[in-house]
Order: C-alpha cells, then structure tokens, then sequence
C-alpha cells in the first residue's frame, strides 16, 4: 500500500487543515519543517520517507481565488522525481490542461467541485487524473450522477471523508468497504482520519491502494518504520 | 481525408530538454492529432510529457534545418505548456494530449489547443517556401523513396525555388539538396563496396 502525504496550500504556504473547515486554516507549524514554505514543508516530509507522490489540495484555486502555480512549479523543480497529485478544483478541460500542460502533476477532480459527471465521464478507465469522492459525514459532496455511476470512474479513486480530516476520529472503514464494492477494477485511496500505523493496516485490510496523510506526519504518530512496513 | 498543416513541433523529456521536429498536425474537430512515426524522439518525449508546442512558421529554414542537423534554433517560453515555442513563428498554438489512439508504427496522440497566438502577420504564398517544404518531406523520406523519383521531384522543386525564392529559401534549398547528394554518394560507394550492380 501506498502513503501519500498530503499538503494544503494557500496563499503561497502550507496551511493545516482543521477537521475539513477551510476559513479556519492557519499556516502549518510542524517539527518537520522551520517554516510553512512549501519546498521546506516537502522536504521535511521527504525526510521521514521516500515517498513517491505528494498530494496538493490548492485552497485558493479550489475557493477560486487565484492559485498557487508558483508553489506548485517551486515544488516541481527543487523535487523533479515526486509524482504531484493536484486539486485545484478543475471543473473542466481547461484547468486540467492548465495543470497537466504546467508539467505540475496528475489532476484531482474533486466530486465537489463538479456540477455534473461530464468531465468524469470525459475520463473513464483513464489514468490521466484522479477522481476524489468527497463526503461529508455521511452526505455525498458533488452531483449525485458521479457516485451513482462507477462505470464512468477513472482508474484511481480517492475516497475523502472530509469530517474526518484532521479530526483524529480513525479512517471510514465503512466507506471504503461500500465503494470498493461498486468500482471493480480501480484503485481505492483513503484519505481522512488515518492517525496511525494501525489504521494504515485496517486500511491495507480493506483493500485500500493507499492512504493519504496529513496530522499524523506531522504529530509523529506515523513514522519512517511504519511506511516501510505497509 | 483530414486537413494536414505542417508544423515545426516542440516536445520535452523528462529532463525539460527541448526537442524540435517538422510534423504534419491532423485536424480533428476542434482539436489536432501529433502522429509521430516509431521510433522517434517526438514519440518517446510525448509518453513522457504530454503537451507540445505546434510552430507555425514561414522560415523555412526551420523545416530544412531539423532535417539536415540544424535543430539549434531561437526558443522563448510557451504562455501555458512547459515546453518552448520558437522566438520568431508568425503564429504558435499549445497543445495538451487528452488520449492515445495506440499504434505499433504511428501511435496518434489526441490533443486540445490549451492556448494559441498570432505574434506577426501571414506575407502571402511564396512557391520556394511551399518547394522547400516538398523538398523536406522527400528528404525526409529518403530511404524509403526510389532513387530516381526523388531526383525528378528534386530538378523540379529546383526550377520553382531558381524563380521564386529569397535568401532563406535558397539557403533552404541548398540544406535539403547537399542533404541528398549526401545519401545518394554514401549508397553509391556501399553499392560498389558491397557488389550489389545495378541495385
């Protein structure tokens, strides 16, 4: 199973996330970096582990105030091998291209960001982005068509619960088990809730690909020898 | 039948390294298709990175140069793909590829036009510029063309581009000509060397 750390970005600098609520986000204060710099942020992380793909939620593209490319191609250049999972909250071609075209990474769409299934279906069985599922406690973020349609869905799946980011209440198992379920054939990642070394297990238990980390990183609660060990 | 415009391409691998190509973009709807022959470092840049900047250029001199070892040409930054565009082009469009139609000897890379711009106005038609480029296209294909058919099309070009060209076409010209008398010289000594009459 894959760990893919998470970075939000705003404003040109990392910010924590804090159970989901995006007006509360502050600049990260972590012991892995001296400051909330994107390149020193990621090198911080790098320093735990090797990882090969880093996930970057960018706030203000996704809020439509602007982006963080600057950032995003600073990242990209001080760490050319790290593969860049990027939310920016594409809604069409467009922004897709924006980012792929940049060299900046594999696109996220964001099920929230969507008004309906059409970019999803532009994609279907494609590796060329990541669909993220995004709920809300129990509620479903986005047009209804996309969940009720997993035949449209790209190769990789990202099952965000976004209650749970942050919030130290444990990944939904529950979740993951229901759309593992409906998406035969793709890859299911995790992402929300996941505190430590135990949870990464329950998730690789539940057929998880991989898992996205953010607090536990930082916190210490996940470190080097457990990523080796998943 | 499909609408073919010839244009030097821009593509960049994994290290960002530019690499300059004379290809042929197939329209398709609103969109282009890039079709490079396998192997090729246009195809193995795009598999890698996938967007391109499209050239739109009467200097012929780009078109010859590629084929004849003159890819060092002037590039300055594309608006929206991290690959270049030409410094001096009459018009540039970028392209993002959304799709591979899969292929053994010519896979199909669909692509959007991400961006396009006009830097400098069309001059009208000039038969030497239209000669050069049939004359690169024969160049291009030198091994797989008859000997005599490219020497006839050659004399003929030859003819338009003695009546109609300025310095940059003749220079042109004379890349793409030196470029054939080259091939033909090395295949008529392998030709003695090997024992092959009349081959």
């Amino acid at each position: 199973m894959e760990a893919i750390p998470v970075i939000d970005l705003m404003g040109g600098a990392v910010v924590r996330a804090q159970v989901g609520d995006r007006a509360s986000y502050r600049p990260l204060e972590s012991p892995l970096s001296p400051t909330s710099d994107p390149v020193a942020v990621v090198r911080g992380l790098l320093t735990i582990y090797p990882f090969s793909t880093l996930y970057v939620a960018d706030l203000d593209a996704i809020e439509r105030h602007g982006d963080n490319f600057p950032a995003l191609r600073r990242i990209r250049a001080e760490f050319p091998a790290l593969q860049m999972w990027v939310d920016n909250g594409a809604a069409d071609l467009a922004a897709l291209d924006a980012l792929i075209g940049a060299d900046l990474g594999i696109p996220v769409i964001g099920s929230e960001s969507q008004r309906d299934s059409k970019l999803v279906a532009q994609h279907r069985g494609s590796r060329r982005i990541v669909l993220s599922l995004d709920f809300r406690g129990d509620a479903f973020q986005g047009p209804g068509e996309i969940l009720a349609e997993p035949a449209l869905w790209p190769r990789r799946i990202i099952v965000m619960t976004l209650a749970r980011v942050g919030s130290g209440a444990g990944p939904d198992l529950a979740r993951l088990a229901e759309i593992r379920a409906i998406a035969r054939g793709c890859e299911i990642y995790a992402a929300g809730g996941v505190r430590d070394a135990a949870d990464l297990s329950a998730l690789k238990a539940a057929g998880a690909s991989g898992a996205l980390i953010a607090t536990a990183l930082h916190e210490g609660r996940i470190v080097g020898t457990d990523l080796k060990t998943i | 039948m499909s609408l073919i415009r010839e244009a030097i391409v821009i593509t960049v691998n994994a290290l960002g390294e530019p690499h300059l190509a004379p290809l042929g973009l197939i329209a398709e709807g609103e969109g282009w298709i890039l079709a490079p022959f396998h192997p090729s470092t246009t195809l193995d840049n795009l598999r890698q990175k996938p967007f391109a900047v499209a050239n739109f250029t009467d200097d012929v001199r780009v078109f010859a140069g590629c084929l004849t070892g003159r890819r060092r040409w002037p590039l300055t930054p594309a608006t929206v793909v991290a690959a270049p565009r030409l410094a001096v082009t009459l018009s540039h469009i970028e392209l993002v590829v959304v799709g591979v139609r899969e292929h053994e000897l010519r896979p199909r890379f669909v692509c959007r036009v991400a961006h396009h711009a006009s830097h400098a106005p069309f001059q009208g038609f000039n038969r030497a510029q239209a000669a050069v480029i049939e004359g690169a296209v024969l160049v291009s294909r030198l091994h797989m063309l008859p000997r005599a058919d490219v020497e006839a099309e050659l004399a003929r070009l030859d003819i338009i581009v003695g009546k109609t060209a300025g310095p940059a076409e003749a220079e042109s010209w004379n890349w793409l000509k030196d470029r054939a008398a080259q091939v033909f010289a090395v295949g008529d000594s392998e030709a003695r060397l090997g024992g092959h009459p009349g081959h």
